[in-house]
């Protein structure tokens, strides 16, 4: 309970350094709306009754129900600017308080994170909760000191009228409260028998429309008629599942909402107050007027507060995992460490291996290598076989289990992370277009002068993107994806890639790193490729993937790789003269164009 | 989503007022009684409210005014508690076991007509973004916005009644107290429909700037974004569009602030304010100075201020609901009503389980009015081998796409057996052919299942043709080390030991469903892009000596697959620019065999060393 607490003063701690005003506004709104109400409902509407009951003189109800209308007049004044003007400005700023701390942490965290499921849902739950985690917080203030507020006005008038009525209000809810908790058991129990089915029902729909299944329902109508079939069993369970406890769970509401509640009200305390205004004539008619139509705002009352604890409860889980989420201490820190020394140098690695989880295989085995600066090396192997892994690692994206790896005769663990990937330039598989400028998209980073244009344009230029580039009559300025610009451009899988490459040319970079860039492309613009990089790595350290072997004959050394080691080693021509794997797999892919 | 925002001006008020009709209408043949019991429960409700301001307490304390016996109170108070009660019983039924169980029954009828639509309509529906954003709005949460939507309706419904009824017993208290209730109307209708409309236009102004906040939300959090952000500067580019957004919220902000203050503050004056305050003085007055007015009837007007204003602010509130509803039932019923172009259960001739012949006739097709296919004339024989080869872009997918009767083209025909396809059963006519595409999607069912796809194999050959399959595309080592081989559930999505394969993997999985099949005809569509050399060479020799009887079209990136075809067209712009065998279309030394000399240079000038050195 008290980690609850804490949990919650750590929300407010954040909202308040970063809008103080707000926040005391905010919990003096709650306040202020109950206060109103009760100087309206119950202080003007008894004043007047009781004028009337005693006939006291005209002026006096004018004057008290003169003062309310003032009072509200001006108060309101703040409430429009408050509810109009101040929430839509502060809350956005509340919102990116958190996240922004969320997102440098996001993009500090080690990759590794992401391969860790667990710990992967667990931050995006983080992030998608951040911004309904301060709405419910600014909610809770809200309703705590409303709840307040009315536990303690209307307490007091009841206190200082007739003290039974708390009874009677107290009664009915400590009641409630238990007929409450089995009902919500019931419920709790039902939702668990349903989430299943109502995640198959999902699953069908989403399947149903989403446009990637569209066609395969199409080629395979039968798999439509299944999935249908699975839906409508799934929604005869639930009718089972929600008949069976039917009347269980209409006689625990009735108890709830009736015999508990409305009956000790309306029937009971109604009876009590009949009896002390027309019986004993100790209560005036007026304040047994007021003291009925008072109960429900006590019950309600004392009901959010007891409901405090529990949104408290759910809140807090949310919490927790933002909280776990940035407190996470980074293995690879990307700020701290040696300043990378300049010029090319050579890479080396003895005796590396990798395995992603403890409990994994080794992904690497052993490696042991070491690359001059300018050499070209090419990696190749079947599917899986780790060669995107050893990118990795060469690019302290990831530490190696064991072994070590040096640049500049320093291991690279020992250098600024941030200094030392911008050593490299990338073309991955899995390269991204983000929603910005198609300048923006090529640096990756602001731009801010015109001054980077024509370097910007020659990389494009060197990735073959030259021609298309002249068709934009935006040009640089192209908002690439239709993300949030109509006018955007969506560029084809081909285009993105030629994109992706310009990155690593603009980059100018000591070394290159190239994950299987060409293949998307069809065999003219692979060419083209191939003859851009060759003008391009002169002189770089260049690491090439690539399942076309025809783009990796000339590399200075190739590298096999099978099962995570170097099974073979060396140039095109010693490797074919070995007549090993390698020279099996060239054969398999060059003896296709033989016939010809 | 972008331009949706501004469909809510667009439809009519008496279509939106219809489309509530409709609604009603489409939810009684599901579920009457889900339909009948809204309405007495709404109807119920407002009696219940009515009856508590307007005669409850008033009927009270006349009596007591009127020296009644305690007894005879008692007894009032008893009758109404039990008739109450019953009420309550009545709507605890309602909740506790009615309605959960009829929504079960509201989502399986709902759902299953709007699936069968969503399968009958042709797949450029999905393509389209406008249509498919209104038909995603439509199915989301359709049922509970079917039943929301009738009860709203009830609730207007209703609350009309319940106002005026309010009106009338005010009026039967006190006639001039009735024109009070003109204030909160004045400051509902008038006043709090500028609010909205301040809120609305905001809102579109404050659209751009969420949808970038959302987006860079996205980008922090998608693992595919991972590597760039920490290999560039990228970060900083999507720090900075977060800060500009904020910037702009509170710009946007700033724009309406002070006349939504001054209009705020006349709502509040006018709805509560003003008849409260003035309504009590009111009363004051006709008691103390001119003494026409009861304690009891003082009372009553002063607990019925409180309720017509809440009885006027929900119809009001209902009123905005039911033309928001009505939105939403227009995309429902747009797409219900929507005519197929190519409708999935079209009927026809039967074509047969032969195929002699699939000519493309001039065939023309536009896509979002672009050109994509331009005069194209070629011809499938039965049982040979065809090879599409060309640009990214160049149409090759769309002919598959033509072909498999996905689209009808713009202009030209495509004839089967010298008959148009489009006289055809389309059923029957797309169950000639097995196809491979290149954009896999796996169903959350075991692997046997996804290869199999519904398709008609007898019980006991099933494991047998299953594992041939796989054997064939080269995915059966894999599927192998899962744990329980071919019955593994594949994603996640409804098990969470479900298996999750790589893209490679997948994409041979689709490739199996090409073999397993038994058909005429069968299409590959770049079945090896994500292959090494070894398993991109075996697939292919699999393809060909599989299909040695059956027709067979595969689009390739990767010419030296190409050669061992009967027939390759080398696609451009949209139409055939060389056809040809491999040596022919070599010899003719065109577009084809410059790609092939490009792609071939490097492995070519080796062999002629490396065979000399073998």
């Amino acid at each position: 309970m008290k980690h609850v607490w804490k949990n919650q003063l750590y929300l407010w701690r954040l909202c308040f350094r970063t809008c103080p005003g707000f926040m005391i506004y905010h919990c003096y709104d709650g306040f202020r709306y109950q206060g109103i109400i009760f100087l309206e409902h119950v202080l003007g509407i008894r004043y007047v009754l009781r004028c009337a009951e005693f006939g006291e003189p005209f002026w006096k109800p004018l004057l008290v129900i003169g003062i309310i209308l003032f009072i509200n007049m001006a108060q309101i004044v703040p409430d429009g600017f408050f509810i109009h003007g101040w929430t839509y400005r502060s809350k956005p700023k509340l919102y990116k308080a958190l996240k922004e701390e969320m997102f440098k942490k996001a993009a500090e965290i080690d990759l590794s994170c992401y391969d860790d499921t667990e710990y992967y849902n667990d931050f995006v739950l983080a992030v998608a909760e951040a911004e309904s985690s301060i709405d419910r917080f600014l909610a809770m203030c809200n309703r705590i000191v409303q709840a307040f507020t009315i536990l303690f006005t209307t307490g007091v008038f009841y206190l200082l009228t007739d003290a039974a009525g708390i009874l009677f209000v107290l009664a009915s809810f400590v009641l409630r409260f238990f007929v409450a908790r089995v009902l919500n058991k019931l419920n709790y129990r039902v939702r668990l028998r349903v989430n299943p089915l109502e995640r198959k029902r999902n699953y069908v729909s989403r399947v149903f429309y989403l446009n990637d299944y569209a066609k395969e329902l199409r080629l395979h109508p039968a798999v439509g008629d299944r999935l249908e079939e699975e839906f409508a069993e799934a929604d005869d369970a639930i009718y089972r599942e929600q008949k069976k406890v039917g009347i269980k769970r209409s006689l625990l509401g009735f108890t709830r909402d009736y015999v508990v509640g409305d009956f000790i009200m309306d029937g009971l305390y109604i009876t009590y107050l009949v009896f002390q205004a027309a019986v004993l004539h100790t209560i005036p008619y007026s304040d047994a007027v007021v003291l009925f139509n008072r109960t429900g705002s006590l019950r309600r009352g004392m009901a959010d507060l007891a409901d405090i604890v529990p949104q408290a409860q759910e809140n807090s889980l949310y919490i927790d995992k933002i909280r776990a989420f940035l407190e996470y201490e980074p293995k690879i820190r990307q700020d701290e460490g040696e300043a990378v020394p300049e010029g090319n140098a050579a890479i080396t690695l003895s005796h590396v291996s990798f395995r992603y989880r403890e409990d994994a295989e080794d992904t690497l085995k052993d490696i042991s290598l070491s690359v001059k600066p300018g050499e070209h090396v090419a990696i190749v192997g079947y599917n899986g076989t780790g060669k995107t892994t050893l990118i990795k690692l060469l690019m302290r994206l990831y530490d190696p289990t064991q072994g070590e790896i040096r640049f500049h005769g320093g291991d690279i663990r020992e250098f600024c992370p941030r200094e030392y990937r911008n050593r490299f330039g990338v073309v991955f598989q899995d390269y991204q277009m983000y929603g910005a400028s198609l300048a923006e998209n090529v640096v990756m980073d602001r731009v801010e002068s015109s001054e980077q244009a024509p370097q910007i344009t020659d990389a494009l230029k060197r990735a073959g993107f030259g021609e298309r580039l002249r068709t934009l009559p935006e040009g640089l300025e192209t908002q690439v994806t239709t993300e949030f610009d109509k006018a955007g451009v969506n560029f084809s899988g081909g285009e993105s890639q030629k994109i992706a490459i310009s990155r690593a040319f603009y980059k100018n970079a000591d070394i290159l790193i190239m994950d299987e860039p060409s293949s998307a492309l069809d065999p003219i613009a692979e060419y083209e490729l191939n003859k851009a990089m060759e003008s391009a790595a002169k002189g770089k350290t260049v690491f090439y993937i690539s399942h076309r072997l025809s783009t990796t004959r000339d590399a200075d050394r190739i590298l096999m790789l099978e099962n995570g080691r170097i099974v073979e080693e060396g140039t095109h021509d010693s490797l074919l003269v070995k007549n090993g794997r390698y020279a099996r797999m060239w054969h398999v892919q060059a003896g296709r164009y033989e016939v010809g | 989503m972008i331009g949706l925002a501004g469909d809510e001006k667009k439809i009519k008020r008496t279509r939106a007022i219809a489309n509530n009709f409709y609604a009603i209408r489409l939810l009684w043949r599901i579920c009457p009684s889900m339909v009948v019991h809204k309405a007495v429960m709404r109807f119920l409700g407002y009696f219940e409210w009515l009856f508590y301001s307007a005669f409850f307490m008033r009927h009270i304390i006349e009596s007591m005014e009127a020296g009644e016996t305690f007894r005879k109170i008692i007894v009032y108070v008893i009758v109404v508690a039990v008739v109450l009660g019953a009420m309550m019983l009545y709507e605890n039924m309602l909740n506790g076991a009615i309605f959960p169980a009829d929504q079960a029954i509201v989502n399986k009828g709902l759902y299953r007509t709007l699936f069968r639509k969503s399968r009958n309509v042709e797949l450029a529906c999905f393509e389209d973004s406008d249509f498919y954003d209104r038909y995603t709005l439509a199915m989301e949460n359709a049922d509970t916005r079917l039943v929301a939507t009738a009860e709203a309706l009830f609730k207007s419904f209703f609350g009309a009644i319940a106002s005026a009824c309010a009106f009338v017993f005010m009026y039967q208290v006190d006639k001039i107290s009735v024109l009070f209730v003109i204030l909160p109307v004045i400051g509902n209708f008038v006043f709090n429909r500028k609010i909205s409309q301040i809120d609305y236009v905001r809102n579109k102004d404050m659209a751009p700037h969420n949808r970038r906040i959302a987006y860079v939300n996205r980008v922090m959090y998608l693992p595919d974004f991972a590597k760039e952000m920490r290999l560039t500067g990228v970060f900083r580019l999507m720090r900075q569009r977060y800060e500009d957004a904020i910037h702009g919220v509170a710009d946007v902000t700033k724009k309406y602030t002070k006349k939504a203050m001054v209009l705020h503050w006349f709502y509040v004056m006018f709805t509560f304010t003003f008849i409260f305050e003035g309504l009590l003085i009111y009363g004051a007055y006709r008691t103390l100075v001119s003494k026409s007015m009861s304690l009891a009837q003082l009372s009553v007007i002063t607990s019925m201020m409180v309720s017509t204003t809440w009885i006027l602010i929900g119809f009001t509130e209902a009123l905005t609901e039911l033309f928001k509803n009505g939105l939403f039932m227009e995309y429902l019923r747009k797409f219900l009503e929507y005519k197929e172009r190519i409708p999935e259960d079209s009927t026809g001739e039967d074509p047969g389980t032969e195929i002699r012949t699939v000519e493309f006739k001039d065939v023309s097709f536009s896509y979002k009015d672009k050109e994509v296919i331009s005069h194209l004339s070629m011809e499938f024989r039965g049982g040979k081998t065809y090879a599409l080869v060309g640009h990214n872009g160049a149409g090759k997918t769309t002919i598959i796409k033509l072909l498999l009767r996905f689209y009808d083209p713009t202009e030209g025909q495509i004839l089967l057996n010298g008959r148009d396809i489009r006289e055809y059963d389309l059923r029957k006519y797309r169950s000639l052919f097995a196809t491979a595409f290149q954009d896999h999607r796996m169903f959350s069912m075991t692997v046997a299942e996804n290869v199999i796809m519904g398709e008609d194999i007898p019980v006991d050959e099933r494991e047998s043709r299953v594992t041939e399959a796989l054997k064939l595309s080269g995915a059966y080592d894999k599927v192998q080390t899962l744990p329980k081989g071919l019955d593994t559930i594949l994603t996640h999505e409804f098990d969470d030991e479900g298996a999750v394969l790589s893209g490679g993997e997948f994409q041979k999985i689709v490739v199996a469903r090409a073999f397993v099949k038994e058909c005429p005809f069968k299409v590959f569509d770049e079945p090896s892009s994500a292959l090494d050399p070894i398993a991109e060479g075996t697939l292919f020799d699999n393809i060909y000596r599989t299909c040695e009887k059956n027709t067979l079209v595969f689009i390739s990136h990767r010419l030296s697959s190409v050669q061992s075809a009967d027939w390759v067209y080398l696609l451009s712009d949209g139409t055939v620019k060389e056809a040809g065998t491999h040596r022919m279309l070599m010899e003719k030394g065109g577009i084809y065999a410059d790609m092939y000399a490009k792609q071939a240079k490097n492995y070519l000038a080796i062999t002629e060393e490396g065979g000399a050195l073998a």
